[in-house]
């Protein structure tokens, strides 16, 4: 019986023998990679040449990013016409609430996608000296100052933005007229008895899932917004003084707090929440469930294919002259300092940075802003209730904000998960800001 | 002369430990002491230089609030699911130990879930315990009108429900462990008991679990070690939360690690490594108590 | 008496029957719902499907890149327990055959040492050593990593195994010529098959279903594992389920089957690793 047992690992082990050889071939181009980012030790990596190494898909530049496949097919397809088949660029989908993690690990042993992309934290990538400087390239000629925000570092340039984003109130406007409600919420009281109609008529008001993803960081955020940031004095300048480790969220926003609460203790945000995802919630608010879900326009085409009837509001602050949209630019590309395919890349780049492929991306994202000359942005009808903030340039963010002296996305994931225990009632507002706060003191750079 | 032929004698064996050894020393104690090492740093992805920076990192530790959850949740963690698994495969291990029809399709189908990987599991048991309308318990507690259970969204439930499918996941191993000691503990002294006088539950708690001390040795030891090193079933089930209700060391460790905290992530090792000889010392002295008693 | 006895049998089979059911219950769900779409499986969960259509299977089979994927992972679980029994039995043997050398002692505290500390801890510095080495994204630098980390355990089991190996049997071969390499694997090895397969086994089980290394040393595609598919793939079907079940099923498939085949073994490898370490 024993001698069966033997046999049998003996024949596996032969087995796996043999596929590490032909493993070997295989990988050997894949090996070649350098094993970089020791700048920061001072331990030099070196590029161990790979020439002699040709595989066939060497004409493969990979991409990765946190849109998912179907909203990046068009502009995937652009980008392959343009490289006219002299390269093919993969692209590779991870989720949002991972992707921080997996980029982060990836760079951190020097390898990565042959472009990288990110949001927030694309000046700690910058920083962290993982994005090829491009200043001189000339990529980023047609494009705004506001748009190269993120992607700018001392007068240097690193990467070009795709559109800016913005995200809002998204509501269902059948359930709204079967509450009776007429005109859509200025103020946040209003917002409130808004919630309050629709669920006397037996509506759920909000669709919120904290159990992953971003809906409660823009359940925060664009409150905060709209009643904080862009509508008090204190609120103008507060982000400077947090990133510089000059002030504190706790003891400055906790009133502000108090009325965001508001929405838990009324019971339109509910503990249960904190056990959907997010993907289950746009499930509800798609499905007619909700009237209300926070997002942006990347949902748009999945709202119109699910036949949806919608409206977009500014989140409610303290009046129509101050709602705020949250945005800013969406994710900024770059090309990996690792990358062994530094031309291809710089072929992605400027395919990237075309009218075409930019174009491509407002398609894709009806009702964002670009930041490049030359395309067509159309405001869908949907949209008429943020014509006024959009014009008037009320989008802003606090993460792109702070994003100048720590890496924001580290924030980020920290307000998702303490949103949690707020809604959860575990904290209190003012612990709650006092947890933000720890973690900022934790990850600045200065 | 004599000095040189036992030397000759002697290389074979030192030969024949060299690789073992070279490789335990590059890729287990080397890494251990960089990580010590690292902890006294500031490494981090963000900035090119690194620095040493005394204990700077470890008083961070002690000012951040998470990790004590951390450490609580490893320990709870470690404790009832140990508890629980014993609990359970104690009974079952006993049952089986006798003979009787399909005895082994049993014991292979209270195994069966220890082969499936942690990751795997923690999919599943998120889906089925999910409190939307997919989930699959909760459309059984919807009808039979208990309604619907927050399980992995409710702080108070969620380290119970991660809990929960470690149990059912391993207390098949446990049990397989109780089952071979118990075939090595001889049927005489059970015998001798019976002509004594002695009932089933008397047996059992007089020569079984005192026969079954190397077992428990095992399954209480291990299951606490790797009880503290809970990290992917976190991973998939609930990504630490509810707000960090559900981190462990080990998660928070990555964490810090893809924040690109290096210097901090080390010095957090190196805590959980404290804590861990810290458990293991307590366990085996107890242990050591419990023999030198059963001993006498 | 007798009564009583079938009362109590009857009671055995009732409890333990229950108990099999709430174990298979999960992982029957899980396969049905494979074959079922999603109004499907929320409409009737436990039932049958109502046909078996695998073009599900074929999707995730692609997705995960499984061929590539599944040959990584029998690569590192092959290569890091051959190199386990290798090294370890060889360092056992000779601990215990020069046991009372001062090397070897102090050799053995320093190999036990490693049963002490976690190697979970030491991520951090194996980050820095791999990097610094050149290893990264290499399935070579997991191996290693792997035997390092299961050496001491191994090698103690090897150890103690090897006292109940009488010294005579080796004796004889040594009056034949052969030397102690020699010895040692064409006689000495050959006895030691049932304590090779307990830590084969064992080995086996946890390093197929080992995360945590992948996850940190295998940043490459091409280089991953079965489970950092399944990671990678999940973030995008949490309302579309049924796709990922397949996922999971094929993920967990390899070694369900294995264990299917050598459950006797495998049940065996385990009892007989635990009771004696």
């Amino acid at each position: 019986m024993k001698k069966r047992i033997i046999s049998v690992l003996l024949a596996a082990v032969t087995a796996s023998v043999m596929l590490v050889g032909c493993g070997n071939d295989g990988t050997g181009k894949t090996d070649s990679s350098s094993i970089g980012n020791t700048a920061d030790t001072g331990e030099a990596g070196q590029n161990v040449d790979s020439a002699d190494n040709k595989a066939p898909n060497d004409h493969t530049i990979t991409m990765m990013c946190w849109y998912d496949e179907s909203s990046m097919d068009s502009v995937i397809d652009e980008i392959n016409r343009q490289l006219d088949g002299e390269y093919v660029v993969e692209y590779t989908y991870i989720g949002v609430s991972d992707y921080n993690n997996v980029l982060s690990t990836q760079l951190a042993s020097g390898e990565g996608p042959d472009i990288i992309a990110d949001g927030a934290n694309f000046p700690a990538r910058i920083k962290a000296g993982n994005v090829e400087d491009i200043t001189d390239t000339g990529l980023t000629d047609g494009f705004s100052k506001d748009g190269l925000a993120l992607c700018s570092i001392d007068g240097k340039v690193y990467g070009v933005p795709c559109y800016g984003w913005f995200a809002g109130v998204f509501y269902n406007t059948e359930l709204f007229e079967q509450a009776g409600i007429t005109q859509v919420p200025e103020t946040f009281d209003e917002f409130l008895e808004v919630c309050e109609k629709l669920s006397d008529n037996g509506i759920a008001p909000l669709s919120l899932g904290l159990a992953d993803g971003d809906n409660g960081l823009h359940a925060f955020a664009g409150f905060m917004e709209s009643n904080f940031y862009g509508a008090t004095q204190e609120g103008a300048g507060f982000d400077y003084d947090f990133a510089m480790g000059d002030a504190s969220m706790d003891g400055t926003m906790n009133p502000y707090m108090e009325n965001w609460i508001k929405m838990v203790e009324n019971g339109y945000i509910t503990p249960d929440m904190v056990g959907i995802s997010g993907e289950q919630a746009k499930e509800v608010f798609m499905t007619g469930k909700a009237a209300i879900y926070f997002t942006g326009p990347w949902e748009y085409n999945n709202f119109k294919e699910a036949g949806l009837s919608f409206g977009v509001m500014p989140f409610p602050g303290v009046g129509k002259e101050s709602n705020y949209l949250i945005g800013g630019p969406a994710a900024s590309w770059g090309i990996n300092v690792n990358s062994d395919q530094k031309e291809g890349a710089m072929k992605v780049m400027e395919a990237l940075a075309s009218v075409e492929v930019q174009q491509a991306f407002i398609n894709e994202n009806a009702g964002g802003s670009t930041y490049r000359e030359g395309v067509n942005t159309g405001l869908p009808e949907e949209y008429q209730n943020i014509t006024d903030a959009m014009e008037a340039g009320r989008i802003a963010c606090c993460w792109d904000r702070w994003s100048v002296n720590m890496p924001s996305q580290s924030l980020i994931d920290e307000i998702n998960s303490q949103v949690q225990g707020l809604v959860a009632g575990d904290l209190d507002v003012s612990s709650f800001l006092q947890t933000l706060d720890s973690k900022a003191d934790s990850i600045r750079y200065e | 002369m004599k000095n040189d032929l036992r030397k000759k004698k002697e290389l074979p064996y030192i030969l024949m430990g060299i690789p073992g050894v070279s490789i335990f020393f590059v890729f287990f104690i080397m890494p251990l002491l960089f990580t010590v090492r690292y902890s006294f740093f500031n490494w981090t992805n963000f900035s090119p230089d690194i620095s040493f920076n005394g204990l700077d990192n470890y008083k961070k530790l002690f000012h951040d609030s998470t990790i004590l959850y951390g450490i609580k949740n490893a320990l709870v963690y470690a404790v009832v699911t140990v508890f629980l698994q014993s609990l359970i495969a104690l009974p079952v291990s006993a049952a089986l130990n006798t003979k009787f029809r399909g005895r082994n399709l049993f014991r292979a189908t209270f195994f069966c879930p220890a082969v499936l990987s942690t990751l795997v599991v923690g999919y599943l048991w998120k889906y089925l315990l999910s409190a939307s309308e997919l989930g699959f318990i909760n459309q059984v507690m919807n009808r039979i009108g208990v309604g619907t259970v927050n399980f992995l969204g409710d702080k108070r439930y969620a380290l119970a429900s991660i809990i929960f499918t470690q149990v059912w996941q391993w207390f098949g191993w446990s049990m397989v462990i109780y089952l071979g000691n118990l075939q090595s503990i001889s049927g005489d002294l059970y015998e001798a008991a019976s002509i004594d006088g002695a009932g089933t539950l008397r047996k059992f708690w007089h020569i079984t679990i005192p026969g079954l001390a190397p077992a428990l040795k095992i399954n209480l030891i291990t299951g606490m070690i790797s009880g503290l090193k809970v990290f992917d079933i976190v991973i998939s089930m609930t990504g630490g939360g509810p707000a960090h209700k559900t981190d462990t060391i080990l998660t928070l460790m990555y964490a810090k690690f893809a924040d690109g905290n290096y210097g901090y992530a080390a010095a957090f090792g190196i805590m959980f490594l404290l804590v861990s000889l810290v458990v293991s010392r307590v366990l085996l002295g107890l242990f050591g108590a419990w023999e030198r008693r059963l001993g006498q | 008496m007798k009564r009583k006895n079938h009362l109590q049998t009857a009671l055995k089979y009732i409890i333990l029957g229950l108990l099999a059911i709430i174990v298979l219950l999960p992982i029957y769900y899980l396969l049905v719902t494979t074959f079922k779409s999603s109004a499907e499986a929320t409409m009737a969960p436990m039932a049958l499907p109502k046909s078996f259509d695998f073009g599900g299977y074929a999707y995730a089979f692609e997705k995960m890149q499984y061929p590539r994927a599944f040959k990584n992972t029998l690569v590192i679980t092959v290569c890091s327990v051959a190199g386990i029994v290798v090294c370890a039995s060889m360092l056992g043997y000779a601990l215990n055959r020069r046991e009372e050398r001062k090397l070897s002692k102090f050799t053995f505290l320093f190999i036990l040492s490693g049963m002490l500390f976690p190697a979970q801890m030491s991520v951090l510095g194996l980050y820095k050593l791999i990097q610094g080495l050149h290893m990264m994204n290499q399935l070579s630098a997991v191996i290693l990593i792997n035997i390092a980390a299961n050496m001491a355990y191994a090698a103690f089991m090897f150890k103690s195994f090897v006292s109940t190996i009488p010294i005579e049997l080796e004796e004889a071969a040594r009056i034949d010529g052969a030397g102690t390499l020699r010895t040692f694997w064409t006689i000495t090895f050959p006895l030691m098959k049932p304590i090779v397969a307990t830590i084969a086994i064992l080995n086996a089980l946890t390093l197929w279903n080992d995360f945590m290394t992948p996850l940190y040393f295998l940043q490459k595609r091409e280089n991953d594992v079965l489970l950092q598919e399944i990671y990678r793939n999940v973030g995008q079907f949490s309302t579309d389920w049924t796709s990922l079940f397949q996922m999971l099923v094929l993920g967990a498939l390899p070694l369900l089957l294995f264990y299917l085949f050598m459950q006797r073994f495998i049940i065996g490898g385990v009892m007989s690793g635990s009771v004696k370490g």
